[in-house]
C-alpha cells in the first residue's frame, strides 16, 4: 500500500477544491467541471421546486385566484423544462457522470477535457438565457412539449417561445457534446484490465445512456430547427393549411422524447446499482443480465415514442403495434428491480441514507412503471392521457426514480466529492420526509386522474370532487420542500463542521474508493490495473472468484508502472465559444449585428482551440490518454460517434422531406428538379472523395507537397459543388420558389441547404488544414488530422448520395 | 333505502372504521398489541369468510341452476364481495404481527419447519388468497353481467347460464375449498402448532359459507329482500327460501362440529384432546363455546323448523343475527385460547377493532347493496358500482362519484375500457404488492440489526432458473394484459360507423365548442344531446389548433387536430347529464374550455332537434317598443355581436357560438358558467375578465344595455 501513501500527501498539495477564481473559470478538470454542473444544477432545482409550489399554491382550492393563466402557463412549463433539462439531466450526466465515470474506469480525466468544459460553459450560458425569458415577455408558456401549432408566431406571438426554441438548442447541443466525449471516455479510457463485462454497472448505464443521447437529441434539433424556421423566417412546417401537419412536431419530439425518459432513468438505476451492493455487502446479483437489460431498454426506448400519441388518432394498428412494444420494456426493467432484490437478500444490510434512498427507487419506480404499463393499454391510456394520472405516473418515474437516485448518489458520493460526511440523522430525516412529502403529492394525483381533472389548467369547478386531494397534494408539497430545506442544511453543515471521511468510508467497492477523498487533481497516483469486478473490494477482501476473472493468479488490482503524469493544461477558450454561441442566441432575439458579433467570437475561438498547444493539440489528447483501450485514438472514436449522430440527424430531416412532399398543395413541386445539372455536381462532389483518399495517403507516406495538393484539390471541388447548389437555388428562386412558397420548398431548401452548411464545414476544415500544412504542421506522424477530416467529408458525400437518389432521382416515386 | 339513509350509513360506517383503525393503532402503540392481533386476526376470518362465503353461495346457486330469488338473490350474495379485495390487502398486514400470531416464529417447531415458516406461509396463503379474490371478482363481475342477470331472471327451466359462469362457479367452489382449507391450518391451527386435524377445514370453511347465508337472511330481513322480476315483495317465497338455506347449512356446521369432535373424544390422545378440552370443557373458555353452539345451530335449529317462522322477517332477521354473533364468537374461540389460554381478553380494545371491521365491511359492501333489486340489468350501474369499490379502495371514502371520473362508464366504448382497466389494475396491484414484499421481506431478514454489521456474507450464486423465472413471468403477466388490449383498441376504434349512427360534427375553438348535427341541420355550442341506445359518431376538427375531445363517461379522448378529422364512435347507454372538457393544453384559457353532453331518452331527444331546428324566438312586439327584448333586439342588430354570431333569420356570422337558442344551454362561455341573467351580463360587461384571452372582446356596453341584451338573449329558447 505505498502507492497509496504517497497518494495521500500528494492529494493534500492538490486537492482539486482548492484554487483561485480564475482557475476555476479556466478548469478543464473533470471533477471541477462536475462540482460547477452540480452547484449550477442545485441553483435550478430549488428554482424548480419553487415553480412547482406556486403551482401547487394556486391549485389548493377550487377557482383560486393566486396566480393569473398567463402566469399560471409560464410556470409549468419553465417547472417541466427547467426540471428536465437544467436539473436531472445536469446532475445526472454532469454531475455525478463526470465526476465519478473517470475514476470509475481508473481513468485520469475524460477524453476531450476542453470539450468538457465547452458543455458546461454551454449548459451554463443556456439556462441563463432560457430563465433570462423572465425579464422580458414573460418566460415560455406552451409547456416543456411545445406542441405545435401552438407555439407558431400567429398563436404564440410574443419572444416567450422565442428564448424556449433557441435555450433548447444551446442546451441539446451541450448535452451532445457530453455524450459524445462521454462515450469516447467509457470505450477509450478504461484501464487496463477493466473489459466491459468489468466495468461498474454505473458506467454501463452511462454507456447506453450517451448512446441515447447521440442518437435522439438529433430528432429534437430538427424538431427546434422547424420550428425556428417558422418562426424567424416565416415557413409552415408546422401548419396544416399549407399541407403540412402539426403532428410531425410530435413525432419528432417523442422521437426524442421517449429516450429521453431512459436519458434521465437509467443513470438512476446506475447509481442504484453501485450503492445496493456496498450497502448489503454484496456483489450485484446477475451482473451480466442488469448490463444486457440496460442495452435492451436504451433499444426498444426508440420503438415506443407512439404511446405518447394514443389519442391522436394513428388507427387501431399502429395504437396496438405501440402499445406491445412500450409493454416489452417492462420485462427488463422488471429484471432491474428483481436484480436489485436478489442483491440484498442474504445481504449484510446497513441501512444507510444512501441505501435508503435507492430502497425508496426500487419501490416508487415500481409504482411508476407499473402506472406506466396502464398507459401502454390504449383504451385505458384514452382515459388517463392528458389527465392528473399522468402527473403522478411521471412523477413517479422522475422524481421517485431519478430525483430518488439523485439523492441516493450524493450521499454516497459526497464523502468522495467533498472529503467530508454529511449527517446521517439529518440525511434520514431528509429521507422520510421526502416519502411522505413525495407520495403525499404525488399519489393522490393518481384518483385526481381518476376524477377526471385534466392536466395544465390553472383552475378548476368546486364540486367536481377533486378539492381533498389537491389541497393534500399542496401541502404534501410543502413537506416535500422541506425535505429540500433539510438538504441544504446538510450540505451547508458538512461544508462547515467538517467531519473527514477518509478514502473509503463505507468499505465499498469500486475504483473511486481506492484514491483519497478528496481525489488529487491527478485521480490516481498509478493508473490501476483491474483483475476483476469490483477491482478495489477484491484488492482489500482477496482474490475474487475464479469464474470472475479468468486471470485469479494476479492480484485483483495493482497500479501499473509509474509515469509523469500529464494534467491538461487551463483553457479559457470553451468560455468564450460559449459566449459567443450565446451572443448569438441574444442577437437572434434582439439584432442581427449581436448575432454577427457573436458567430465571431465563436469563430475565432475555435481558431484558437486550435491553435492552443503548440503541437496543433496533439498534447492535449495523448498526454491525458494514457490508456487507450480500443488502440485508436480517441478523436477517431469521436468524429464516429459524431457521424452516428449526425445521421440521425439528416435522417429526420430527409423522412420530414419524404413526408412532406406528397402534401405540397400550391407551387412547384419535386418536378422542378434538374437531374442532369445535380448529376454533374454530384459527379464533382464524388470526385473530391477520391482526391481525399489520395490527400490522406500522401499524408500517410510524409509526402508533404502532394499532401497539400490533394487537400486544396478535394476543397476545391467541394467550393464547386457548393456554387452549383448556390446557382441552382437562385435559379429555383427565379421560378418562384423562394423559402416560404409551398411546403416542398420549405423542405428542400431545409434538407439540401443543410448538406450545404456541412459542406461548407468540410471545405474550411480542409483549407484549415492545408494552411496547416504550408506552416509545417501535418508531418506524416500526424496524418490523423487528415484522416478525421477524410471521415467527415466522406460522410458528407454519403449524405448527399442519400439525398440525390431520394429527392432527384426518385422524385416522381409516391412514397419515396 | 333512501339516498339520505344511505349517506347515514356511510357516514356511520366510515366513523366506525376509522375508530377502528384508531383503536388498532393505539393499541398497537400502548402495550396491547398482543390483543390487538387476535382481535384483528379473529375479524379478518369472520368478516372474510362472510365476504367470500357470500360469493361461494352465488356459485353454488348458479351450479344448482337456482332462480328462485331471480337475479336479486345473486345480487344480495354477491354484495360482500366488495370487501374481498379489502380483506386481501388486511391479510398482509398479518406479516407486521406475525411474532405475536404464530409461536412457531420465534420457537420454531424443528419437525414442522418444512411447513410452518413465514415466507412459504405467507407465500402459500397469500398466493391462495390473491386467486381465488381475482377469480371471485371475475365471477361477480360476469354474474353482474346482462346475460346473466337475462338468464336468472328467464322462466324456462331448460336454458343453462352463461358459459363463463358455468365454467367459473365450480372453479370457484373448489379454489375456495382448498385455500379456505389452508387458511383454517395456517391462521388457526398453527397457533396451536401441534394440534393436528385434517377436518379442521372443511369445518372451517363450512362455517364461513354458513355466515355469508345468515348475513344474507339479516339483510333480506331488513329490506333487501330479492324478488325475481314480476313478483310482489310480499308475496316472494325468496325469504323462505333464504331461511331453508340457514336452516340446512347451520344442520351441516354442526354435523361437521360433532364430527370433528366424536373421533377426538373417541380416541383420547392427549395431543387432540387439549385443542377441545381447553375450549369446550374448560373455564373460562367453555362457557362462550357453548354459547356459540346455541347460537349457530340450537336456535336456528329451533326457531326455523316452521315454515311460518322463515317466511317472517323479524324471526329470521333476528336467528341470523344471532347466529352471525355466534359464528363471531366461535371464530373467537377458535383463535384466542391458543393464545392467550387462561383468560378471556375482552374490553375496548376487541369492542373497536370488531367495530373497525364492521365499518369497513360495511363501507365495501354498501355499493353492491344497492343493485338488489335496482338496475335490474343495467349492466353499466354494476359495473359503476364495482369501479366505485376500487375507486373507494383506492381513493378512502367517496361515496358520491365525482362528476368527471374515469369509472363511472356509461357508454359501450367506456364500458370496454373499464373491463380493462379493472383487469389491468388487478395484473398491477399484484406485482406491486410482489416487489413490496419482496423488498421489505429482505429489508426486515438482513438488516445489519439482524446480522453482525461487518460480516460479509457470500455472493448469491447465480441461477438460470431464477432469472428465467422473473424475465418469463412478468413476460407472461404482459402477454395477459397485451392481449384485451389489442381486442379492446380495435372494438373502441371501428373502422366505421355503424350505418345507423347519429354524426355529431364538433369543430373546436380556442376555447369553445362548435357543435353541428349535419343530418338534423342543427347547429349549438358547447352543449351536445345525445339519444341513449343510438350508436353515435363525433367527427372532431379544430378551428385553430389542437384540442382534445373527453367525456369520461362515454369514453377516452381523441385529440382534435387541424387538418384531420378524428371520430370517436360509441353507444351511449344511460340517459344523464356528463361533463367534458378540452384535455390538450391549448393555451391562456386551456382550463376554460369544457361543455357537456346529456343523454336523453329518445323521446326527449326528438323534442329536442325539433325545437333546434324551429326558428329562433322573435320579439312579439313591434320594432319601436321599449320593452327590454325587444330593445335588446335592435341592439343586438346593430351592434358588434352580429359581426361574429349567428342567430337565425338576424345575423349570420360563425366567428361565434350560434345564439339561435341561447336561453336553451344551461351554460354559457364555453361551459364555465351557469347560464343565468347575472353570469351573462358579467360576461356581457367583460369575457376577458371570467375567461382570460376570451376572443369576444370588452363591448363597452352600458347597464341598461346589457339587462337589454340579457333579456333579448334570456329570450332565445
Amino acid at each position: 500500500m505505498q502507492a497509496a501513501v504517497r497518494i495521500e500527501e500528494m492529494a493534500e498539495e492538490s486537492n482539486y477544491l482548492h484554487g483561485s477564481l480564475w482557475s476555476w473559470i479556466a478548469t478543464v478538470d473533470h471533477k471541477r467541471i462536475a462540482v460547477m454542473y452540480g452547484v449550477t444544477a442545485l441553483a435550478f432545482f430549488l428554482i424548480g421546486g419553487i415553480e412547482a409550489l406556486l403551482i401547487r399554491v394556486q391549485l389548493a382550492y377550487p377557482d383560486n385566484t393566486f396566480l393569473t393563466a398567463g402566469v399560471y402557463n409560464q410556470l409549468f412549463t419553465m417547472h417541466g423544462t427547467t426540471m428536465i433539462f437544467l436539473v436531472v439531466m445536469p446532475l445526472e450526466v454532469g454531475f455525478f457522470s463526470n465526476f465519478v465515470l473517470p475514476l470509475h474506469i481508473g481513468a485520469r480525466d475524460v477524453a476531450f477535457p476542453r470539450l468538457n468544459a465547452l458543455s458546461y460553459w454551454l449548459f451554463l450560458f443556456g439556462a441563463v438565457f432560457l430563465h433570462a425569458s423572465c425579464f422580458f415577455n414573460g418566460a415560455p408558456n406552451a409547456g416543456w412539449f411545445a406542441y405545435a401549432n401552438l407555439t407558431e408566431r400567429y398563436f404564440s406571438p410574443g419572444t416567450n417561445m422565442d428564448f424556449w426554441v433557441l435555450g433548447l438548442l444551446v442546451l441539446g447541443v451541450s448535452t451532445m457534446l457530453t455524450g459524445l466525449n462521454f462515450l469516447v471516455t467509457i470505450v477509450n479510457m478504461r484501464a487496463p484490465g477493466m473489459t466491459y463485462m468489468r466495468m461498474p454497472m454505473f458506467v454501463w448505464t452511462m454507456l447506453v445512456t450517451v448512446v441515447l443521447i447521440l442518437l435522439a437529441f438529433p430528432a429534437l434539433t430538427v424538431a427546434l430547427i422547424l420550428l425556428l424556421m417558422d418562426r424567424f423566417y416565416g415557413t409552415h412546417f408546422y401548419v396544416a393549411t399549407t399541407g403540412a401537419t402539426p403532428l410531425l412536431w410530435q413525432h419528432l419530439f417523442w422521437l426524442f422524447g421517449h429516450p429521453e425518459v431512459y436519458i434521465m432513468a437509467l443513470p438512476a438505476f446506475g447509481i442504484v446499482s453501485e450503492v445496493v451492493p456496498v450497502f448489503s455487502r454484496k456483489p450485484l446479483y446477475g451482473y451480466p443480465m442488469m448490463a444486457y437489460s440496460t442495452a435492451l431498454i436504451g433499444f426498444l426506448s426508440y420503438g415506443v415514442w407512439g404511446h405518447h400519441m394514443f389519442a391522436v388518432g394513428m388507427g387501431p394498428a399502429a395504437d396496438s403495434a405501440f402499445a406491445v412494444t412500450s409493454m416489452l420494456i417492462a420485462i427488463p426493467t422488471g429484471i432491474k428491480i428483481f436484480t436489485w432484490i436478489a442483491t440484498m437478500w442474504g445481504g449484510a444490510l446497513s441501512l444507510t441514507t444512501a441505501f435508503l434512498f435507492s430502497i425508496g427507487l426500487i419501490f416508487e419506480f415500481t409504482i411508476g412503471g407499473l402506472s406506466g404499463i396502464m398507459h401502454a393499454a390504449v383504451p385505458i391510456d384514452l382515459q388517463q392521457t392528458d389527465s392528473y394520472f399522468v402527473v403522478a405516473h411521471l412523477h413517479y418515474v422522475l422524481f421517485g426514480g431519478s430525483a430518488f437516485g439523485i439523492f441516493s448518489g450524493l450521499y454516497y458520493w459526497w464523502p468522495k466529492i467533498t472529503g467530508n460526511m454529511l449527517n446521517e440523522r439529518l440525511g434520514k430525516l431528509h429521507f422520510w420526509l421526502t416519502i411522505i412529502g413525495f407520495n403525499g403529492t404525488f399519489f393522490p394525483m393518481h384518483f385526481l386522474g381518476a376524477e377526471g381533472m385534466p392536466r395544465r389548467i390553472y383552475r378548476y369547478a368546486p364540486g367536481m370532487g377533486w378539492d381533498t386531494w389537491n389541497l393534500i397534494a399542496t401541502v404534501s408539497a410543502f413537506i416535500l420542500g422541506l425535505s429540500v430545506a433539510i438538504l441544504l442544511i446538510n450540505i451547508l453543515m458538512s461544508l462547515r463542521r467538517r467531519v473527514t471521511a477518509g478514502a473509503d468510508p463505507w468499505d465499498a467497492r469500486t475504483l473511486e474508493w481506492w484514491t483519497p477523498s478528496p481525489p488529487p487533481a491527478c485521480n490516481f497516483a498509478r493508473i490501476p490495473v483491474v483483475r476483476a469486478r469490483d477491482p478495489f473490494w477484491a484488492l482489500k477482501y482477496g482474490r475474487p472468484r475464479p469464474s470472475m476473472a479468468p486471470d485469479a493468479d494476479r492480484p485483483a488490482l495493482e497500479a501499473s508502472t509509474p509515469e509523469a503524469i500529464h494534467v491538461p493544461g487551463p483553457s479559457i477558450f470553451p468560455l468564450m465559444l460559449a459566449a459567443g454561441v450565446l451572443l448569438t442566441a441574444v442577437g437572434a432575439i434582439t439584432r442581427v449585428e449581436v448575432a454577427v458579433i457573436g458567430a465571431i467570437v465563436v469563430l475565432l475561438s475555435i481558431i484558437g482551440m486550435s491553435f492552443e498547444y503548440s503541437n496543433f493539440g496533439e498534447a492535449e489528447h495523448t498526454g491525458v490518454a494514457g490508456v487507450l483501450s480500443t488502440g485508436l485514438d480517441n478523436r477517431k472514436i469521436g468524429i464516429w460517434a459524431f457521424i452516428g449522430s449526425e445521421s440521425i440527424f439528416f435522417a429526420s430531416l430527409l423522412s420530414t422531406y419524404l413526408i412532406y412532399k406528397e402534401h405540397n398543395v400550391a407551387g412547384p413541386g419535386a418536378e422542378i428538379l434538374e437531374v442532369p445539372l445535380t448529376s454533374v455536381s454530384t459527379f464533382v462532389l464524388l470526385m473530391s472523395s477520391l482526391l481525399m483518399v489520395l490527400a490522406l495517403a500522401a499524408t500517410q507516406r510524409g509526402d508533404v507537397r502532394w499532401s497539400r495538393r490533394w487537400l486544396l484539390g478535394t476543397a476545391g471541388l467541394g467550393v464547386i459543388f457548393l456554387l452549383g447548389q448556390v446557382y441552382e437555388f437562385t435559379h429555383f428562386y427565379h421560378q418562384g420558389l423562394a423559402l416560404q412558397t409551398n411546403l416542398f420548398s420549405q423542405t428542400f431548401y431545409t434538407l439540401v441547404g443543410f448538406h450545404g452548411v456541412h459542406v461548407t464545414v468540410g471545405v474550411l476544415w480542409l483549407v484549415t488544414l492545408a494552411i496547416a500544412s504550408l506552416a509545417g504542421q501535418l508531418p506524416q506522424k500526424r496524418s490523423l488530422s487528415v484522416e478525421l477530416c477524410g471521415l467527415y467529408w466522406h460522410f458528407v458525400d454519403i449524405v448527399w448520395i442519400v439525398i440525390f437518389t431520394l429527392v432527384y432521382l426518385l422524385q416522381g416515386v409516391k412514397g419515396a | 333505502m333512501t339516498r339520505s339513509s344511505r349517506r347515514i350509513a356511510t357516514g356511520g360506517f366510515v366513523v366506525l372504521a376509522i375508530t377502528g383503525v384508531a383503536a388498532f393503532s393505539v393499541a398497537l402503540t400502548r402495550g396491547a398489541s398482543l390483543r390487538a392481533w387476535e382481535a384483528f386476526l379473529v375479524n379478518l376470518l369472520f368478516w372474510l369468510g362472510v365476504a367470500q362465503g357470500g360469493v361461494v353461495v352465488s356459485a353454488s346457486l348458479y351450479l344448482t341452476q337456482a332462480r328462485w330469488g331471480g337475479a336479486s338473490v345473486y345480487r344480495l350474495a354477491e354484495s360482500f364481495a366488495g370487501f374481498l379485495p379489502l380483506g386481501f390487502l388486511l391479510f398482509w398486514l398479518l406479516l407486521a404481527g406475525q411474532q405475536l400470531i404464530f409461536p412457531w416464529v420465534l420457537h420454531p417447531l424443528p419437525q414442522k419447519v418444512a411447513w410452518l415458516n413465514v415466507p412459504f406461509l405467507f407465500g402459500r396463503d397469500g398466493g391462495g388468497l390473491l386467486l381465488l379474490t381475482a377469480l371471485s371478482v371475475w365471477f361477480v363481475y360476469a354474474s353482474r353481467r346482462a346475460d346473466a342477470v337475462e338468464w336468472a331472471e328467464s322462466a324456462a327451466d331448460i336454458e343453462l347460464p352463461p358459459a363463463t359462469l358455468r365454467r367459473l362457479a365450480p372453479a370457484v367452489i373448489i379454489i375456495y375449498a382448498i385455500v379456505y382449507s389452508l387458511i383454517a391450518f395456517d391462521l388457526v391451527m398453527s397457533l396451536s402448532p401441534i394440534w393436528y386435524s385434517t377436518l379442521f377445514g372443511a369445518y372451517f370453511f363450512a362455517g364461513a359459507y354458513w355466515s355469508a347465508l345468515a348475513a344474507m337472511g339479516v339483510l333480506a330481513s331488513v329490506g333487501w329482500r330479492p324478488v325475481p322480476r314480476g313478483e310482489s315483495a310480499e308475496h316472494s317465497a325468496s325469504l323462505h327460501d333464504i331461511g331453508k338455506l340457514v336452516f340446512a347449512f347451520s344442520i351441516f356446521w354442526a354435523y361437521l362440529l360433532w364430527s370433528q369432535y366424536l373421533p377426538i373424544w373417541y380416541a383420547d390422545i392427549p395431543e387432540e384432546t387439549f385443542f377441545l378440552v381447553r375450549r369446550i370443557h374448560a373455564l373460562p373458555w367453555g362457557v362462550l363455546a357453548w354459547i356459540a353452539l346455541l347460537l349457530i345451530w340450537l336456535i336456528p335449529f329451533i326457531a326455523l323448523l316452521g315454515k311460518r317462522a322463515k317466511r317472517t322477517p323479524r324471526i329470521l332477521g333476528a336467528v341470523c343475527a344471532l347466529g352471525l354473533i355466534g359464528m363471531w364468537i366461535e371464530r373467537y374461540v377458535l383463535v384466542v385460547p391458543s393464545l392467550s389460554p387462561t383468560i378471556i381478553p375482552f374490553g375496548w380494545v376487541e369492542v373497536l377493532i370488531s367495530a373497525g371491521f364492521f365499518g369497513l365491511f360495511g363501507l365495501c359492501t354498501l355499493p353492491g347493496l344497492r343493485l338488489v333489486n335496482g338496475n335490474r340489468g343495467g349492466s353499466s350501474a354494476m359495473k359503476q358500482s364495482f369501479g366505485l369499490i376500487l375507486l373507494w379502495l383506492l381513493a378512502g371514502c367517496s361515496t358520491a362519484p365525482p362528476p368527471m371520473t374515469t369509472f363511472a362508464p356509461k357508454s359501450d366504448f367506456a364500458e370496454w375500457t373499464q373491463t380493462l382497466y379493472l383487469q389491468v389494475i388487478g395484473w398491477t396491484t399484484l406485482i406491486l404488492v410482489l416487489v413490496t414484499v419482496l423488498t421489505l421481506l429482505a429489508i426486515f431478514r438482513y438488516s445489519t440489526r439482524v446480522r453482525a454489521p461487518h460480516e460479509t456474507p457470500p455472493a448469491s450464486p447465480e441461477s438460470l432458473g431464477l432469472e428465467v423465472a422473473w424475465t418469463v413471468g412478468p413476460a407472461l403477466v404482459l402477454l395477459a394484459i397485451a392481449i384485451p388490449t389489442v381486442r379492446t383498441t380495435f372494438r373502441t376504434q371501428p373502422a366505421v360507423a355503424p350505418a345507423n349512427a347519429l354524426i355529431v360534427n364538433v369543430l373546436a375553438h380556442q376555447w369553445w365548442w362548435q357543435i353541428e348535427y349535419p343530418d338534423l341541420e342543427i347547429r349549438t355550442a358547447n352543449e351536445i344531446h345525445l339519444p341513449a341506445g343510438q350508436p353515435v359518431q363525433i367527427q372532431l376538427q379544430s378551428a385553430d389548433i389542437i384540442h382534445s375531445f373527453w367525456v369520461p363517461a362515454l369514453g377516452g379522448k381523441r385529440d382534435v387536430i387541424p387538418g384531420h378529422i378524428n371520430t370517436v364512435t360509441f353507444i351511449p347507454r344511460v340517459p344523464g347529464v356528463y361533463l367534458g372538457q378540452c384535455a390538450e393544453f391549448c393555451g391562456l384559457s386551456h382550463a376554460n374550455m369544457r361543455f357537456r353532453v346529456f343523454v336523453d331518452t329518445p323521446a326527449e331527444f326528438d323534442t329536442w332537434s325539433t325545437h333546434q331546428t324551429a326558428p329562433a324566438a322573435v320579439p312579439g312586439r313591434p320594432a319601436e317598443a321599449t320593452d327590454p327584448v325587444s330593445a335588446g333586439a335592435r341592439l343586438y342588430a346593430m351592434s358588434a355581436c352580429v359581426t361574429c354570431h349567428t342567430i337565425n333569420g338576424v345575423s349570420t356570422q360563425k366567428v361565434g357560438p350560434d345564439l339561435t337558442h341561447f336561453a336553451g344551454r344551461t351554460t354559457l362561455a364555453g361551459g364555465i358558467l351557469d347560464n343565468t341573467p347575472n353570469n351573462l351580463a358579467g360576461w356581457l360587461r367583460d369575457p376577458g375578465a371570467l375567461k382570460p384571452g376570451a376572443q369576444m372582446p370588452k363591448l363597452g356596453l352600458s347597464p341598461e344595455e346589457v339587462s337589454q341584451l340579457v333579456a333579448y338573449l334570456g329570450s332565445l329558447k
